[in-house]
């Protein structure tokens, strides 16, 4: 993931080179005076006399000219052995020399200023010469030369200080260009400690740096920084060969060390601030001259050129810092990248957003993003994985890491399951980034959730998508099988079947994970097309070819199904038990048994049937379909005309209550239930009886058993119904136990007696439950009724709310709903509301019947809330004109018809009439509203 | 044996300088200042030795003292190079002037150097003592940060609930040390086995204080610990590569050992 950038390899080099030369420079240094030379005659002047000559030219400069003088002057004197004679010639020897050297020849000077050493071992200059011949070598590169020599001179233990620097020198340069890393060191260690001059010891202190990186002496070279001083760590050439060391290291995948060298990097912005800050320093130095200090003008003078000269040194330094490429982004991506390969994750993080947070115009800075985002993804920290990437996408839609980040935040979201933000991050890429990298995988995953949500036209579109845009992703295996199975799911058989032989039949995919699965799809496909010919050979094919497939089971199963619905029961039954004795699962495992029980239903096999499903159920037991085989084996019972067996194997069950998935023991209650009202089995009602009787005494009090005893007995026994209903129903542990069945009962009796908590227990229990379960929405009804009993109308609102828009099966109730609804708003004086609602009733046609009158009635007691008492009457009207032999609504609908007309005004033969009318239609009776009503009417004079 | 009677000669050392080894310039509220090297405290007066003179120690601003053989370059120094014994022996004579706590002083920040030596010599009953002296200055920083100290002695004895609620108690502890707040911290989430949560707190600690010398090492520690608690010995091995070349032959060296015996992995280093 990770690719280190280095600094140029030769940029150091370079920086290393003006090193050596700043090292050198001193060679140079010397000079001579000018002055006016004779003419001579060389070949036939006297030696003496060539001598002096040669002193003046030399003192001139004047080398070229020289030259032939020296010459002469060594020819004349070589053999001689005066003592003075031999002293003359070494030094015209040197002189020589060092002559080449000055114009240039430096191959020359090396090869004399070497035979003078050789020539004069005594001689005081033998030391110098050595060091010299060293440096001219090294300037023709001839290192190893440079080297042996620098290193001759070197062994003279007496050699002094100057001396043994240059040598020293000498020595280190020749031997880094040799590569002779430990000889280099060695000399380098030397002049680190000589060298008094911080310039010097920082050039020092760069070789040592990278001879030990080189020589991959980790421990020597963190040894050796903290003897570096200040000055040394806050120069550039330092730091970069830590750098490149530290590089050294990465690049070996050694990310410790690498690590710690990076650590001991000087970032370029923090050398600079050193700097500035020397500068300020420097410039506090630089004061006009006081009168009166202690020191005179010219002393002073002389220290103000000497600052001065200082500063200009910073300055540059200053301007050279600042014209290098900063390296500190680098160098914090670095460590990051370090810490990463040493998995330790936060760290890497908390660099990256360092970088992030530091360096935001680094090239590195959406790089780092996401490399934070893979470092919090190994780290599994996914909500912050979550927050670097919705962060990424909120403030860099167009960053260049865009693609990568959703990408990840997408797969992040599916692996997590959740699909609907990984949906948002697709719609995302869609939407605003329309050129995602990846966006073949985008429209996959898209593809996917859409499937998995059963939007299959959705899911198709994407695969269609990939399959005509993005012909070369990796993916288009997996794409091609889905693209197939959408198909399938949209029963598209034909499309299927086309779809699923272009996979099969590219050779590519014979190596996919989905090429086995794609022919048991075929042979689904086939079945789907109704060419079943062609689906039972796939099926066939399909178990040869793949034995060992999970899919094996249910391809027998497929061909059972074939040969029994062509009437080949026994065929049947020979694949249903493959299938059985194939399956991996004991969902492969129901669907084969039950066909197998319903072909032994077709052929009377009764015991077989009851034997298979026992040995099912005691094999499986808490896995099995156990509601389902308890069902068959009682029915088969029932065939065989063994009653009572069927009525064991039923409370049997009920024992075995844990064997039950959610709520389906209601199934073998009802079963019990039936039963017992069944005229078939009415001579066995005493028997019924009685077992319940014995088992509830047998079993533990508020067990689930003994509710579900209980609860049958409730269904069908009305004097126990009678007698023991509310001791046994009103528990709150019996209630915590119940299946939907019994929590029915609970909240049936509870609202006739107006128990409200027991009915929002029972509404908690059944909604948490048991949400599924048919009386949900019966429970439901009475919550809803029960919060308007107790005038807890926002939540009515809401409970009846949810039914409407969430329960679309039990349509039908849905009426008697909506009017729990439109009463809740109608009770929060929200009337308009609740009469749009109430029409809305009266709209359909389904909900006609009782209803009707009493939505009638609730409109008309809206408006006249409203105080449209004209309105609200003709409501009233309209229930004793249409709906008269509703006696509860009739008696209401007159009532407030008479109150209304009072509203209204001027209506006293009106009020009269409806009155009269009531009397003829016998509405009168002694209830508290006919009382009213005559209260109103003896008040009013309205009585004749 | 040999430590015992190094420390024994620094503490020789250290006596024999304490009498007048320092300099005290009592800076008073009238702007004068005195100076002696003889100073005392009784009640309410400050005694000057040499000059025989009492003041009322109301009358004092301040008092800086200035010690002959140490000052608060060679602690800093010292304390870098991890000379904890050489540093501890050198401010002992300190000690001498704890009488001077409730007056303003320079003499909390040698104290806060005395405290941070005796923390990482394990003179633990000693670190106690330098404490209260800071708890009693007048210097909130110092306070607090006798403080934070206190709460990294709690945590050496595991008593990590105790210290959660002291540190909770902290007014601004960020302010006078991050590093130490979020490595406390990070040591409340290890022994809470929120392990996630220290190492997001080490790993910050190592970013933004990489300089840190003080906490750095003890961080790596429990980074180590951390890992080794998780069985994660690929990432405990690279701490440990971190520590062997960054303190080799140190007191953390020791450390790692001691963690790796209890591990059972003693043969890892």
């Amino acid at each position: 993931m990770f690719e280190c950038s280095k600094i140029g390899l030769n940029l150091l080099r370079k920086i290393i080179l003006i090193i050596f030369c700043s090292l050198n420079v001193n060679l140079f240094a010397d000079g001579l005076t000018e002055t006016q030379i004779e003419r001579f005659n060389i070949k036939d002047s006297q030696t003496s006399k060539l001598l002096l000559a040669s002193k003046e030219l030399l003192k001139n400069q004047q080398y070229d000219d020289v030259i032939p003088f020296l010459v002469e002057v060594i020819y004349r004197l070589e053999d001689d052995k005066n003592k003075n004679v031999i002293r003359t010639l070494s030094f015209t020897k040197y002189q020589l020399a060092e002559c080449y050297m000055r114009i240039g020849d430096f191959n020359q000077a090396a090869i004399l200023f070497e035979n003078f050493s050789l020539q004069f071992p005594e001689n005081d200059l033998r030391d110098s010469a050595l060091i010299l011949s060293s440096q001219n070598y090294s300037f023709q590169s001839s290192w190893s030369n440079s080297s042996r020599l620098a290193h001759l001179a070197l062994e003279n233990l007496l050699l002094e200080d100057e001396l043994k620097q240059k040598a020293l020198k000498a020595a280190s340069e020749a031997d880094y260009q040799l590569k002779n890393w430990d000889k280099c060191i060695q000399s380098l260690e030397i002049l680190f400690r000589l060298s008094d001059n911080e310039k010097d010891k920082s050039s020092c202190a760069v070789l040592l740096v990278n001879c030990f990186s080189k020589k991959n002496n980790f421990y020597d070279l963190l040894r050796f920084l903290p003897f570096c001083s200040d000055e040394s760590r806050n120069t550039l050439s330092l730091n970069a060969a830590i750098l490149e060391a530290g590089d050294y290291f990465y690049n070996n995948n050694e990310f410790i060390k690498a690590q710690l060298l990076y650590k001991e990097v000087t970032p370029k912005n923090s050398i600079l601030i050193y700097q500035t800050n020397k500068l300020e320093q420097i410039l506090k130095k630089i004061t006009p001259y006081r009168p009166g200090s202690q020191i005179t003008l010219s002393e002073h003078k002389e220290k103000r050129e000497f600052y001065e000269n200082e500063k200009k040194l910073i300055d540059q330094k200053i301007l050279s810092i600042q014209s290098f490429k900063s390296y500190d982004s680098e160098l914090v991506f670095r460590l990051a990248q370090c810490a990463y390969e040493c998995s330790r994750n936060w760290l890497s993080f908390f660099y990256f957003k360092m970088l992030i947070d530091k360096y935001p115009d680094s090239n590195l800075y959406h790089q780092s993003f996401y490399s934070s985002l893979i470092a919090m993804i190994e780290e599994e920290e996914w909500e912050k994985v979550k927050s670097i990437g919705y962060e990424y996408i909120q403030n860099h839609i167009d960053g260049s890491f865009i693609s990568e980040i959703t990408l990840n935040l997408m797969m992040l979201h599916m692996q997590l399951n959740e699909f609907k933000s990984a949906k948002e991050v697709g719609q995302i890429v869609i939407n605003q980034i329309p050129d995602h990298k990846f966006k073949d995988q985008i429209f996959y995953m898209l593809g996917y959730l859409h499937f998995s949500e059963m939007e299959y036209e959705t899911a198709l579109n994407y695969y269609k998508k990939i399959i005509s845009d993005h012909q070369s992703t990796s993916l288009i295996n997996e794409v091609r099988y889905w693209h197939s199975m959408c198909y399938l799911y949209l029963s598209k058989f034909e499309d299927a079947i086309s779809s699923l032989l272009l996979c099969i039949q590219n050779t590519n995919f014979k190596n996919s994970n989905f090429y086995e699965d794609s022919i048991f799809r075929l042979g689904v496909s086939y079945y789907g097309a109704e060419n079943f010919e062609l689906s039972k050979k796939t099926f066939n094919d399909f178990v040869k070819k793949f034995p060992s497939n999970n899919l094996v089971s249910e391809a027998y199963s497929f061909i059972g199904d074939l040969h029994a619905s062509e009437g080949e029961l026994t065929e049947g039954l020979d694949f249903y038990n493959l299938a059985i004795k194939s399956a991996r699962n004991i969902e492969q495992i129901n669907y084969p048994l039950f066909q197998k029980v319903n072909i032994l239903k077709i052929q009377k096999k009764y015991n077989e049937i009851i034997n298979c499903l026992n040995d099912y159920t005691d094999q499986w037991e808490e896995n099995c379909e156990y509601a389902k085989a308890i069902e068959c084996i009682g029915d088969s019972y029932k065939k065989l005309d063994e009653y009572p067996q069927s009525l064991q194997i039923y409370l049997d069950s009920i024992e075995n209550y844990k064997y039950f998935k959610n709520g389906e023991i209601d199934i073998i209650l009802n079963i019990i239930i039936d039963d017992y009202n069944n005229m078939e089995f009415y001579p066995y009602r005493e028997i019924i009886n009685s077992w319940l009787y014995e088992r509830i005494d047998d079993s533990i009090k508020e067990s689930i058993p003994y509710i579900s005893y209980l609860t049958i007995l409730a269904y069908t026994d009305v004097n126990f119904a009678k007698s023991y209903l509310n001791s046994f129903l009103f528990n709150k542990k019996i209630i915590s136990n119940s299946s939907p069945l019994t929590l029915n009962l609970v909240s049936n009796f509870a609202i006739k007696q107006k128990k409200y908590d027991y009915v929002f227990s029972a509404q908690n229990l059944i909604t948490n439950k048991y949400p599924n379960s048919d009386v949900v929405i019966d429970i439901s009804q009475r919550t809803v009724s029960a919060y308007l009993d107790v005038k807890k109308f926002k939540s009515a609102e809401k409970l009846a709310k949810n039914i409407l828009e969430n329960d679309k099966l039990n349509y039908k109730m849905l009426g008697q709903i909506n009017k729990l609804y439109a009463d809740s708003l109608r009770l929060q004086n929200r009337f308009e509301l609740a009469i749009k609602e109430y029409e809305n009733i009266l709209k359909e046609r389904d909900w006609k019947g009782s209803l009707t009158p009493e939505v009638l009635y609730w409109i008309g007691i809206s408006y006249y809330e409203m105080e449209k008492y004209e309105q609200s009457h003709q409501y009233f009207q309209r229930i004793y004109v249409l709906y008269g032999n509703y006696e509860k609504w009739l008696k209401n609908a007159y009532i407030m018809s008479i109150y209304c007309l009072d509203k209204i005004g001027n209506r006293r033969d009106m009020i009269i009439n409806t009155y009269d009318e009531m009397i003829q239609n016998d509405i009168i009776d002694d209830s508290i509203e006919i009382k009213n009503l005559m209260i109103f009417m003896n008040k009013n004079k309205l009585i004749r | 044996m040999n430590k015992i009677i190094i420390k024994f000669l620094i503490y020789g050392f250290a006596l024999n300088v304490s009498h007048g080894a320092f300099q005290a310039k009592v800076h008073l509220n009238t702007g004068a200042t005195l100076i002696d090297n003889q100073i005392d405290i009784i009640d309410n007066s400050l005694i000057l030795g040499s000059k025989k003179s009492t003041i009322n120690t109301s009358f004092v601003n301040n008092i800086e003292f200035l010690f002959n053989d140490f000052n608060l370059q060679i602690c800093e120094s010292l304390f870098k190079r991890g000379k904890y014994t050489s540093l501890e022996g050198l401010l002992e004579e300190i000690s001498l002037l704890r009488k001077f706590s409730n007056l303003n002083s320079n003499l909390n920040i040698y104290y806060s150097w005395l405290l941070k030596s005796q923390i990482w010599n394990n003179n633990i009953e000693e670190a106690k003592e330098s404490i209260e002296f800071l708890s009693l200055s007048n210097d909130e920083t110092s306070k607090v940060l006798s403080d934070l100290y206190n709460v990294y002695i709690l945590l050496l004895d595991d008593d990590y609930i105790n210290a959660k609620k002291y540190l909770s108690k902290i007014k601004n502890p960020n302010e006078v040390s991050e590093s130490m707040t979020l490595y406390l911290k990070s040591k409340i989430d290890f022994h809470e086995k929120k392990y996630s949560n220290s190492l997001e707190k080490i790993s910050k600690i190592q970013a933004f204080h990489a300089q840190d010398e003080e906490w750095i090492p003890p961080t790596l520690i429990l980074e180590l610990n951390i890992y080794l608690e998780k069985k994660q010995y690929e990432r405990a091995s690279n701490v440990i590569d971190e520590i062997k070349w960054s303190y080799p032959n140190s007191y953390w060296i020791n450390n790692v050992e001691l963690l790796l015996e209890k591990h059972s992995l003693g043969g890892m280093i």
